[in-house]
């Protein structure tokens, strides 16, 4: 069984006015492209309530950094009251979408996620005693890594929305 | 002891609301058609209770990538409470369906599916070996990944013929 480190612990994007749920979810997947990151779909949810639509999505997306440690990222959205509207943009009609989202993202640095080193008991001192006293450094540097991972996606969707403070409804 | 199978990641769709049956088994049928996929349906169960339809459709799916390596992919739907409903769409009328829909995409890689390893003991050693060193970036980074993101392309076709919002 791999060692799972917590490294991003709820971590969340809260939002209620207008955005579009396609264009937040093809920034997340355009995002784990670049960076590197498989994209592991858990569950995808949609309903469709008096109140407006509700849709909950997780995925586990994630990326071998060595063949020792591979980070990952758990990321929820969960969009509820959505309703259809249109905005004029530029004298085009966009379909948007009114209603509150959130978004929750852990994120896990595993290590020995082969376990080669949990066959035997003396594998997996030897294994504790290498992580404790010669490659601290290098995992505390994944974990750096990861951490900033996390908060650069998060600052790519919050700079999304940001921008439609400025749109009206038409 | 060589592992034959390699599992992937389960991922489960769920809609409720409107959709089209028809559409979504038959864009099934075609897609693996499309993608040379040999085909069945082992479980095909339709009830009809009180509240509405449910049926529950099992589909396998294998393709052969290469003289060693196999493609898996396993559907399971299941509809809840489907009722028959008219809706007008663009001008037209039309027969959609309303209720509960749950799909659950799964797959497995398939290594040595001729066999050839079998046998005896130093060929399945052999073959360990082979995994372990040889063919290892082929297996993890190549055809994982190429049958994961199949997966992930199923899972989309699913979302856009349930026409959900987030595909």
């Amino acid at each position: 069984m791999p060692e799972r480190r917590l490294v991003v612990d709820k971590e969340r994007i809260t939002y209620e006015g207008l955005f579009s749920v396609k264009e937040v979810m093809d920034i997340i997947l355009s995002w784990l492209s670049d960076k590197g990151y498989l994209p592991i779909d858990k569950h995808h949810k949609e309903s469709i309530k008096p109140e407006g639509k509700f849709i909950e999505f997780e995925s586990w997306p994630y990326k071998k950094v060595t063949d020792y440690a591979k980070n990952i990222i758990v990321i929820r959205l969960i969009g509820s009251e959505l309703k259809d509207v249109a905005i004029d943009v530029d004298g085009k009609k966009k379909k948007l979408n009114q209603g509150k989202l959130q978004i929750v993202f852990d994120a896990y640095l595993e290590t020995d996620y082969e376990a080669r080193w949990e066959t035997k008991p003396v594998f997996y001192v030897i294994r504790l005693m290498f992580e404790k006293y010669v490659y601290t450094p290098f995992l505390s540097g994944f974990e750096r890594n990861l951490k900033n991972d996390v908060t650069h996606l998060k600052s790519q969707i919050k700079g999304y929305l940001n921008l439609f403070q400025y749109y009206k409804k038409s | 002891m060589p592992d034959k199978f390699r599992d992937m990641p389960v991922t489960f769709v769920k809609h409720r609301g409107l959709f089209s049956y028809s559409s979504l088994i038959n864009g099934l049928r075609n897609w693996f058609r499309d993608y040379d996929y040999e085909f069945h349906e082992p479980k095909h169960q339709w009830k009809v209770p009180a509240e509405g339809v449910e049926v529950e459709i099992k589909m396998k799916a294998n393709r052969k990538v290469n003289e060693y390596v196999k493609y898996h992919i396993e559907i399971f739907l299941r509809t809840y409470d489907m009722k028959d409903v008219e809706v007008v769409k663009d001008g037209q009328k039309m027969k959609m369906q309303d209720g509960k829909v749950l799909v659950e995409i799964g797959g497995k890689l398939e290594l040595d599916w001729q066999n050839r390893f079998g046998g005896n003991k130093f060929l399945q050693g052999l073959q360990d070996f082979l995994h372990q060193f040889i063919i290892k970036q082929d297996i993890g980074d190549h055809w994982e990944d190429d049958l994961l993101y199949k997966l992930m392309d199923l899972s989309r076709f699913i979302r856009a013929t349930l026409g959900q919002e987030a595909v």
